[in-house]
């Protein structure tokens, strides 16, 4: 009995030892980008520790989530659907009313938003000053401890890493490959920046825009964030929402602030004929004043045109 | 008499072929804007040019180019309506254009684009 019980616990002194070897012998970030993903995956940033960016920002949907809105600590929800965290680098603004101008900034916000990670910064900065491992990072990468300024750093270093430019459509486009896209979605792209006057919005090397715009999904009812004018106190601003990219839309259902909308088609059917779905738009932009009156070999073209903005190495990393 | 008659005939006509190759802007153009980016130009002789930045498409429009000049259409400029421009383009040596404006409905675009010096990518 009494050689059973040593025998245990050598077994249990090797796995703690063991463990404690592994965890010690964790590589240190090599640079800013590193250090910033690790830091974006690790609860350590959450209130009760159960909670990282990536617990929304999912890598597998291009850093969105595939909820209309996200749960956050202790289950309690968000009131935003989660925005991909891909393709910033040319964002102007960052959340659906543009409450941050840099993704430095950006990345404070989620942190101590009690309905997401719910962790005042001063803790956030001190659990990683008295952790040895992001401690010796920080002062490897930076020269100096963690700070507000460092963890700002670090995580928008990695949110710029995280730009895709390999899709079907930059494969057409760029390299000047006909065979890489469909008819159809060239079809699709003919009428994206044309008749159905998405372009309009979404240009640029995101198809993004530093704007706001109201497209009719505020009519102070049932649809009642008003997006930017919470933020500004302007009524001009009544339900505009920064416009977002498009680049691997097709990974990030559901759409729009508040993920009302399941599907691209849906999304799509919405921009033809707007007041089919919400009658009582307040402000709403002019450019959805009149239905699109797409057909139906239109609207199969424009999604195709939209399916053909997902990043290749993205798509083969879902599956 | 009669072979050297076709002989400057000859000249003429190749030595004018050759400078309506050089004035040809289809092919793809590098530019600095004034505002910051560099950027990348396509001419296609289907009537479309392509703007790229850091590598990737950054709008699509249409134009045309015909006796040094450039009729452009682009889709966006910040607001709901549709942007034309008239160009005169410079050819300045064999691998470099500059876009003059003649008029431009997109004032940001006239303010990039004016003066601007293009240089041609070479394969």
């Amino acid at each position: 009995m009494k050689i059973y019980f040593i025998v245990t616990l050598l077994i249990a002194g090797v796995v703690v030892l063991s463990n404690s070897f592994c965890s010690n012998a964790n590589a240190l970030p090599k640079d800013d980008i590193a250090l910033g993903k690790q830091l974006f995956f690790d609860t350590i940033l959450s209130s009760n520790k159960k909670i990282s960016c990536a617990s929304c920002h999912k890598p597998e949907f291009a850093f969105a989530d595939t909820s209309a809105v996200s749960p956050g600590v202790f289950g309690r929800m968000g009131v935003r659907n989660t925005p991909s965290a891909m393709n910033l680098n040319s964002a102007a603004f960052f959340f659906w009313d543009g409450r941050a101008t840099t993704l430095e900034a950006q990345a404070m916000f989620p942190i101590t938003n009690p309905l997401e990670m719910n962790l005042p910064i001063d803790s956030a900065i001190e659990r990683l000053t008295k952790n040895e491992f992001y401690n010796t990072a920080f002062q490897q990468i930076f020269g100096e401890k963690p700070s507000v300024k460092t963890l700002g750093k670090a995580l928008a270093a990695f949110q710029h890493s995280m730009e895709t430019s390999d899709s079907p459509f930059d494969e057409w486009k760029t390299n000047d490959s006909e065979s890489a896209v469909s008819e159809s979605v060239k079809r699709g792209f003919e009428l994206f920046n044309g008749d159905a006057k998405c372009v309009k919005c979404h240009f640029g090397t995101d198809f993004s825009n530093t704007e706001f715009r109201n497209i009719g999904l505020f009519n102070g009812k049932n649809l009642n964030d008003s997006g930017r004018a919470a933020l500004t106190k302007n009524t001009a601003d009544l339900g505009m929402f920064k416009i977002g990219p498009l680049r691997n839309i097709a990974l990030t259902a559901p759409y729009m602030h508040n993920g009302m909308f399941k599907t691209l088609r849906e999304v799509i059917d919405y921009y033809d004929q707007p007041d089919k779905v919400v009658g009582d738009p307040v402000n709403r932009d002019t450019l959805l004043a009149k239905p699109l009156n797409l057909s139906e070999q239109d609207k199969q073209d424009i999604e195709n045109f939209l399916r053909s903005l997902t990043s290749v190495s993205l798509e083969k990393k879902k599956l | 008499m009669k072979l050297t008659f076709c002989f400057l005939i000859s000249i003429l006509f190749f030595s004018c072929r050759q400078s309506n190759n050089d004035h040809n802007i289809y092919g793809k153009w590098s530019l600095k804007f004034k505002s910051g980016p560099l950027a990348e130009v396509r001419f296609r002789n289907n009537g479309t040019h392509d703007y790229y930045v850091d590598g990737k498409l950054f709008s699509s429009g249409k134009s045309t180019f015909k006796n040094d000049t450039l009729r452009s259409y682009d889709p966006i400029c910040g607001g709901n309506g549709e942007y034309y421009g008239t160009y005169t383009i410079d050819f300045l040596g064999g691998d470099s254009i500059r876009f003059k404006a003649i008029e431009d409905s997109c004032e940001p675009r006239r303010i990039d684009m004016d003066g601007t010096v293009l240089h041609r990518i070479k394969k």
